[in-house]
C-alpha cells in the first residue's frame, strides 16, 4: 500500500477518533467515577457499554441513515418517519432539547479549558498546593457567588466564553470540515501523545505528600478499580452509618485497631453485588456511556441522515466507540482519578462537581512535571479544540430541526439557535454558585433525558422497525454486519434493562422507597426540586421545560411532520 | 490495590485497547473502507452550501453522499 494511501487512511481514522473525543472523556468521566465510588461504577459502566452503548449507537446510525434517505434530518423527523403517527414527532423533541441544552453548559466548560490554557501560558497558574488550585478554580468559575465569573479579566470566564461562543457560531455557519480535518490530522495525535506523557507522569507520582503516604497513586488506582469496598462505620442514633471509605492496607489495619478499641466503630467490607444495588449508580453509568459516545443525544441521528446506502454505519459506529473508550478508560480514567486521589484523598475526589475534578487536579500534576506550564498550556488548548469539535456537532440537530420545521435556510436557523443558546449559556455562567445550574442541567438533561431518548430509540428500532430489518439495513454498505448476538440484546435486554433501571431509580430516588428497609434515599437532584426547593435548580429545569415546549410547538405546526414522505420504514 | 482490582483494571484497559487496535486493523485492511467511514463531527452537511462561498451549490462535498 502506498505511503499516500496509508496517510489518507490514517487521516480518516483520526477524523473518526477526533469526532468521538471530547470533554466527556477527560473531565466528566473521572468526575462521575469518583462521585459513584470508582470500582462499582466501572463494572456498571462496562455492562452499560456492552448492552446499551454499542447496540443503541448502531441503532441510531441505522435509523438516521434510513430516515435521511426519505428526507428527514432532525430527531422529530426521524421519529415521525418510524412511528408513523401524530405523536412520533413529540418523542423526537427530546433529540433536539438534549444537544441544544447540553451545548449551553458544554460551551461554558469549553471556555474554562481555553481560560486554563491562557493562564498556563501567561503564568497565572503556578500551584504548589491543593488549596492554591481549588482557590484559583473557584475564583475563575465564580463558585462562591452567582455572577462572580462574569468579569473580563484573564482569571475570569467572561471573555473566554464570549470568544468561544462566537467561534462556535462562525464555524457552524461557515461549515467545519476543513477546520475539523486540520484538528484531526495534527491536534488529535498531539493530544493522544500528550495524554500518554501525562499518564506516565501520574503513574510515577508516588505519594505527592510525604506526610500522607497512603494517598498514593497505587491506592488511587485501587479506589477506581477495586471490586470491593471497605468502610469504617459508626453506631449512632440512626444505627450504623458510614464514617469514611478505607483505602490501602495501612489505613484498613489502623481502622481495625480503632474498631477493636471502640465498640461503636466497625470495619465493613461491601462486595460488588452490594454496591451495584443502587439504581442511581446504574443511571449514572449508562448516562456517562451515552454522554461520551453521543448516543441518545440526537446528534448521530442527524449526522447519519446525511449518509448514503454505500456508507458503513457499523464500522463507523464501532470505530468511534472504540476510539472514545480508548481515550476515556485508557487515558482519562487512569490520569485524573488516581492523581485526584493522590492529591485530595477519597473525600476530596468524591466531593468535586462532575466536571471540576480535572481542573483542580491536572494543574497539580503539571506542577510536578518539568516544563509543566508548557505542558499545561498545550494540554488544555488541545482539550479545548477537541471540545469545539464536539460542541459544533451538538448544534447541528437544532439547526436541522429549525430548517425542517420552519422551512428556513441555514442563516436564519443559525441566528435563532445562536439567540437561544446565548440565553442558556448566560444562565449557566451567571448562576455559578456551587455550579448549581450546570450540575442540575447535566443531571436532568445530560443523564436523565438522554436515558429517556436512548430508551425510546432502542424500543422504536427493535419493536417498531424490527431488529431483523434493522440488521439488514445496517449491513448495507458495511464490511461486516451487526453480530447476531446483539439480536436478543437489542430486542429484549437493552429495553428491559433501561426500563428496570428507570423504574427502580424513580421508586428509590423520586418516591423515596427504600428496598433495604432503611431511611428513604432521595436523589439530591430530586431534593433540590421537591423537598428542599433550590431556586436555581427549579429555574434550570424550568428553562429546559420552556425550550421543550417551544420545540414541541414548532414540531406540531410543521408541515414536514404532517404527512409521510417516501416509503414505509 | 487488591488483586481483584489489578485483574479488573488489566482486563478493562486491555479490552478497550484491543478493540481500538482491531478497529484500526479492520479499517486499514478493508478495501475502500475509508471512503465509507465517518465520524459525526467531520461531516459537512449539505445545508452549509448556502453559507460557504467555497462550496457552490452544485459542488460535491467530501464526506457526504446525497441520495
Amino acid at each position: 500500500m502506498s505511503c499516500e494511501r496509508w496517510s489518507s487512511r490514517l487521516g480518516v481514522i483520526l477524523a473518526v477518533a477526533g469526532s468521538a473525543v471530547g470533554l466527556g472523556n477527560f473531565l466528566r468521566f473521572p468526575g462521575q467515577a469518583a462521585q459513584y465510588g470508582g470500582g462499582a461504577f466501572m463494572i456498571a459502566y462496562f455492562v452499560s457499554l456492552l448492552i446499551l452503548g454499542l447496540p443503541i449507537c448502531w441503532a441510531e446510525w441505522t435509523m438516521g441513515r434510513m430516515a435521511g434517505r426519505h428526507g428527514f434530518h432532525s430527531s422529530p423527523g426521524v421519529f415521525h418517519f418510524f412511528l408513523r403517527n401524530r405523536w412520533g414527532k413529540y418523542v423526537g423533541v427530546i433529540g433536539v432539547v438534549v444537544p441544544v441544552v447540553i451545548y449551553m453548559y458544554y460551551v461554558v466548560i469549553e471556555s474554562w479549558c481555553l481560560g486554563y490554557a491562557v493562564n498556563f501560558l501567561t503564568g497565572g497558574i503556578r500551584f504548589d498546593s491543593v488549596d492554591g488550585a481549588s482557590k484559583f478554580f473557584g475564583r475563575f468559575i465564580g463558585i462562591e457567588e452567582n455572577g462572580l465569573s462574569l468579569g473580563f479579566g484573564f482569571d475570569q470566564v467572561g471573555s473566554y466564553l464570549l470568544f468561544v461562543f462566537v467561534l462556535n457560531f462562525v464555524l457552524i455557519y461557515r461549515g467545519v470540515s476543513k477546520g475539523i480535518e486540520w484538528f484531526c490530522k495534527w491536534a488529535m495525535p498531539a493530544l493522544l501523545v500528550l495524554a500518554l506523557v501525562i499518564l506516565a507522569r501520574v503513574l510515577t507520582l508516588g505519594a505527592p505528600d510525604p506526610s500522607l503516604p497512603e494517598r498514593n497513586v497505587i491506592n488511587g488506582l485501587g479506589y477506581m478499580w477495586n471490586p470491593g469496598k471497605v468502610f469504617l462505620e459508626k453506631n449512632g442514633e440512626a444505627g450504623w452509618t458510614r464514617e469514611r471509605e478505607l483505602i490501602g492496607d495501612t489505613e484498613i489495619e489502623q481502622a481495625r485497631a480503632e474498631a477493636a478499641a471502640d465498640p461503636s466503630l466497625r470495619v465493613e467490607t461491601v462486595g460488588i453485588a452490594g454496591q451495584l444495588r443502587k439504581p442511581q449508580l446504574w443511571l449514572a453509568a449508562a448516562g456517562q456511556i451515552f454522554f461520551s459516545l453521543s448516543v441518545g443525544f440526537g446528534v448521530i441521528l442527524t449526522y447519519a441522515s446525511y449518509l448514503s446506502k454505500r456508507d458503513d454505519v457499523v464500522l463507523s459506529g464501532l470505530s468511534a466507540t472504540s476510539a472514545n473508550e480508548f481515550c476515556e478508560v485508557g487515558l482519562g480514567g487512569l490520569i485524573t482519578l488516581p492523581a485526584g486521589f493522590a492529591f485530595l484523598g477519597v473525600a476530596g475526589v468524591a466531593g468535586m462537581g462532575t466536571f471540576a475534578l480535572g481542573f483542580n487536579v491536572l494543574p497539580l500534576v503539571f506542577a510536578k512535571m518539568p516544563m509543566g506550564e508548557l505542558f499545561g498550556f498545550v494540554f488544555f488548548l488541545l482539550l479545548f479544540l477537541a471540545a469545539v469539535t464536539s460542541s459544533l456537532s451538538m448544534l447541528q440537530p437544532g439547526i436541522a430541526f429549525l430548517e425542517e420545521a420552519l422551512n428556513i435556510g441555514r442563516k436564519e436557523s443559525v441566528a435563532i439557535m445562536g439567540f437561544i443558546t446565548a440565553m442558556g449559556s448566560a444562565f449557566v455562567v451567571y448562576f455559578s454558585k456551587d455550579l448549581k445550574a450546570l450540575d442540575t442541567l447535566d443531571f436532568w438533561v445530560g443523564t436523565f433525558l438522554i436515558f429517556i431518548l436512548a430508551t425510546s430509540q432502542i424500543i422504536v428500532f427493535s419493536w417498531r422497525f424490527g431488529v431483523e430489518k434493522g440488521l439488514a439495513e445496517a449491513a448495507q454498505g458495511s464490511v461486516f454486519g451487526i453480530p447476531r448476538v446483539f439480536v436478543p440484546v437489542m430486542k429484549f435486554i437493552s429495553p428491559l434493562f433501561l426500563l428496570t433501571v428507570f423504574a427502580l431509580w424513580m421508586l428509590t430516588n423520586v418516591f423515596g422507597i427504600s428496598f433495604s428497609g432503611g431511611e428513604p434515599e432521595f436523589s439530591g437532584y430530586v431534593r433540590d426540586l421537591f423537598i428542599d426547593p433550590e431556586p436555581v435548580a427549579i429555574l434550570a429545569v424550568g428553562l429546559v421545560g420552556l425550550f421543550a415546549l417551544f420545540v414541541a410547538l414548532l414540531a406540531s405546526r410543521a408541515r414536514a411532520f404532517r404527512h409521510q414522505k417516501g416509503g414505509n420504514p | 490495590m487488591t488483586t481483584g482490582g489489578w485483574i479488573v483494571m488489566t482486563m478493562s484497559v486491555g479490552g478497550v485497547v484491543t478493540l481500538f487496535l482491531w478497529c484500526l486493523w479492520k479499517v486499514i485492511t478493508s478495501p475502500r473502507e475509508t471512503d465509507h467511514l465517518h465520524g459525526a463531527a467531520g461531516l459537512e452537511t449539505p445545508d452549509t452550501k448556502e453559507a460557504s462561498p467555497e462550496h457552490p451549490p452544485n459542488s460535491s462535498i467530501r464526506g457526504v453522499h446525497q441520495s
